[in-house]
């Protein structure tokens, strides 16, 4: 036990954190900034992260002419003793040691409220320790890595998790894609949530993609076509899917309009234009303005706006019409997005690929369609069964890329997803955002998310964006710099107990392993939070598919 | 050679027979005493070498056992002068005689002079219990000094407190004392280099205000 000791704490307090002196035997350069340690107090044990190393000295003069190297005798005398390092240690959690009264020892660990002694000695975390942490295996608890310096498993408890919006954060590159992978596979093998991923880049769906040369399986041939869905917006996508995606000018609304601004190049004046033809011309309004035949005369006395301002209006909505999933009017049953709302009521995991459609003008308006749409039915039915009227829907994750284009501080007061990151769950529907210039998202967006999982940043703001909402960030910007760019992350927020820097779990034959067996041992796992009532949670996969109308009843 | 004051006492080393030592009752050979116990304190003791110029070494382990306690003390002085107080020897060496010379020409000059050693008491053992903190009565006067042997001096170090008695002392060369202290100790310990490390620490600790200090004690240990 002797040997794991780090060393004693000297002085500190609850808000500045904890400063331990390490002892002699121990070398600095075993101590990792992100470590987890325990402190074991009189009556609690702390957990708690090391957030700086320091070297310190008793004397200046030392500092001012420090033995030569090859005076190997007074290096080993003076280490340890007239120089010695420090470590700073923030705790996080405390936990009443056995034998207390403290309800604590019944419900796991609490926040600190207070600090250990003096002389409290520190330890090294064990897997104990982890599992007292984050908590022993179960259905809802996936494993998304391990600790930096240690091989023990490190438990995101999922049900919290998708409870709320969340981030996946890091520079290009630094293995977000991956990171959000095992989170669809975790949420998709929990039945914790039903993901729709908008998948901007056709990674996450059917098809094995090579990353770097190496195959990558995605959702579908892990899990079956049974429980995801390949949706596209390419209609002729050559990968497998189960539906094309396509929807009518008239589901473009003005809020769509000035979430493109940007993409289309449109100034404010325009965008005021744009707002006054939808008002005059109703809900056609793009497919009268970019109809081939359109006489501009009659437009400008329709609209009454500048005949200038109109054609360019009109110009820059082309770029809208050309797009190859939009026409000017689909009805419901045509455009396939009923089908795909289907899919997700009935628990089915749903990627949507963009096809060729690589501009972030079409996944920008798609997505924002579409979620518009998804919202609705989700807000009505959430009202519904408030009323007592047909079950609860089920909790959705929705997974957007390249999310400061949507939850810029412009851009989070009108699009719909600006709604659902700061409704919360109130509507069973949430995030998740994967971005690489997290500086870039709204700060009252990312004050919201629960749980961020943030891989190596580089830009100073990005990493301030990251911590925004968080207390005690300071002491976690050192950590978040120093994780490597390859298969490290830091996470934190509502789904772990502490935040923690971790080595994230390899996307890899032993991961498609164990989803294979976890499958086989829990064929289907509602929860109890889901669409169904647990009672039928098993029926819906043996009973064939309700019709939309079955479960939501007619939407007009 | 007649008098009981003068020289180091050649005539009278009963202890030194063999025959006559008690402890040959329990089958155990007991060294010779190498000196006296002349002026005693609870912090220091002065004794009077059994045989001109026989001192323990400058930082060595003594002992004066009574039937309560043995008292340790660590040889801090080295002295030999004339007998009488105050009286100084003088210049011998004529006509090329020198040195060893002067002595073989002049037996009589070890009744004229004395070697005196004082070490600073640093422990006294009462039973089993090895205590490192000074004794509640001084070792008595004319009690018999042995040199400790070297499991004595093992077990003495196992606990490094009396280098503070060592730094607090006033009259002694206490650096060069401590130097000398850990050399000898080390060469008694099961294993020299990692006593001297664990002898430096606690040094380093002790004068952790005093850097130039420390490595001046430092370079004097390595060899």
């Amino acid at each position: 036990m002797a040997d794991d000791r780090l060393g004693l704490i000297v002085e500190g307090s609850l808000v500045d954190g904890l400063r331990a002196r390490l002892d002699g035997s121990q070398s600095v350069e075993e101590i990792r900034v992100g470590q987890f340690v325990r402190i074991i107090g009189q009556k609690h044990d702390y957990f708690c992260l090391v957030t700086d190393v320091r070297l310190h000295a008793t004397n200046s003069d030392l500092i001012a002419d420090p033995p030569l190297p090859d005076n190997e005798f007074a290096l080993r005398v003076l280490a340890g003793t007239t120089a010695y390092g420090a470590l700073a240690i923030q705790p996080m959690l405390m936990l009443a040691r056995d034998g207390s009264d403290d309800a604590s020892v019944e419900d796991g660990p609490r926040p600190v409220r207070t600090i250990p002694p003096h002389f409290a000695q520190v330890f090294k975390a064990d897997e104990a320790d982890f599992n007292r942490v984050f908590g022993e295996e179960a259905d809802h608890r996936f494993e998304i890595g391990q600790p930096l310096d240690m091989d023990v498993p490190v438990r995101l408890d999922l049900t919290r998790f998708v409870e709320r919006s969340n981030g996946v954060f890091g520079k290009s590159g630094t293995g977000k894609s991956f990171l959000t992978r095992l989170l669809h596979c975790g949420i998709v093998t929990s039945g914790a949530a039903v993901n729709l991923i908008f998948d901007m880049h056709n990674e996450y769906g059917s098809a094995s993609q090579s990353d770097g040369g190496r195959p990558v399986k995605g959702l579908v041939p892990l899990f079956g076509s049974s429980r995801v869905q390949v949706y596209t917006l390419d209609r002729h996508s050559k990968t497998k899917n189960d539906g094309f995606i396509r929807f009518g000018l008239n589901e473009i609304e003005i809020e769509d309009i000035e979430l493109l601004a940007d993409e289309l190049r449109l100034n404010a004046t325009a965008v005021e234009t744009a707002a006054l033809c939808e008002s005059r011309l109703g809900r056609d309004w793009i497919a009268r303005l970019t109809d081939d035949d359109a006489n501009v005369a009659e437009l400008n006395e329709t609209v009454m706006a500048h005949e200038a301002s109109i054609s360019a209006l009109q110009r820059k909505l082309m770029m809208i019409r050309n797009l190859s999933f939009i026409e000017p009017r689909v009805s419901q049953k045509d455009s396939g997005l009923d089908r795909l709302i289907e899919s997700l009521a009935k628990k089915q995991h749903v990627v949507l690929e963009f096809g060729h459609h690589s501009s972030l003008l079409a996944y920008m308006l798609a997505a924002n369609v579409i979620t518009r749409r998804i919202h609705r039915v989700w807000t009505q039915r959430i009202e519904e069964n408030k009323q007592g009227r047909g079950p609860e829907p089920p909790q959705l994750m929705i997974t957007i890329e390249e999310a400061h284009k949507f939850l810029n501080s412009r851009a989070a007061n009108q699009t719909i997803f600006g709604t659902i990151a700061r409704e919360l769950r109130k509507y069973n529907v949430t995030l998740l955002v994967v971005d690489q210039r997290p500086s870039g998202i709204d700060d009252e967006v990312l004050s919201q998310l629960g749980t961020r999982i943030t891989c190596a940043l580089n830009d100073d703001k990005d990493i301030d964006a990251t911590l925004a909402g968080v207390s005690g960030a300071g002491h976690l910007r050192a950590i978040l710099a120093s994780l490597d760019s390859r298969q490290q992350a830091m996470i934190l927020g509502h789904a772990v107990p502490m935040p923690m820097a971790l080595r994230t779990r390899s996307y890899d034959d032993a991961f498609y392993a164990w989803i294979a067996e976890t499958a086989s041992r829990r064929p289907v796992t509602p929860t109890s939070q889901g669409w169904h009532q647990s009672g039928d949670a098993v029926a819906t996969t043996v009973r064939p598919a309700r019709r939309y109308e079955e479960l939501f009843g007619k939407d007009d | 050679m007649e008098s009981l004051n003068g020289g180091n006492g050649l005539a009278r080393q009963p202890a030194i027979n063999p025959a006559s030592a008690p402890s040959i009752a329990i089958g155990i050979p007991v060294a010779a005493p190498i000196g006296e116990v002349v002026d005693t304190s609870v912090a220091e003791f002065t004794a009077q070498a059994c045989k001109l110029e026989v001192a323990p070494p400058f930082g060595g382990f003594v002992k004066v056992t009574t039937s309560e306690r043995t008292i340790y003390g660590v040889v801090y002085a080295i002295h030999t002068g004339g007998l009488e107080p105050g009286s100084r020897p003088v210049l011998r060496g004529r006509d090329g005689m020198r040195d060893r010379a002067i002595f073989d020409q002049n037996p009589d000059l070890e009744q004229l002079l004395r070697t005196e050693f004082s070490a600073l008491i640093v422990g006294h053992q009462e039973g089993s219990a090895l205590r490192t903190y000074l004794p509640p009565s001084p070792p008595p006067l004319h009690w018999s000094v042995m040199e400790c042997n070297q499991p004595e001096i093992a077990q003495l170090t196992q606990r490094l407190d009396y280098f503070r008695t060592i730094l607090s002392a006033s009259d002694a060369p206490v650096d060069a004392l401590l130097a000398a202290n850990i050399r000898l100790a080390s060469v008694a310990s099961l294993n020299e280099s990692s006593f001297r490390i664990r002898a430096g620490r606690e040094l380093a600790t002790l004068l952790k205000h005093d850097y130039p200090r420390l490595t001046a004690i430092l370079r004097a240990l390595v060899d």
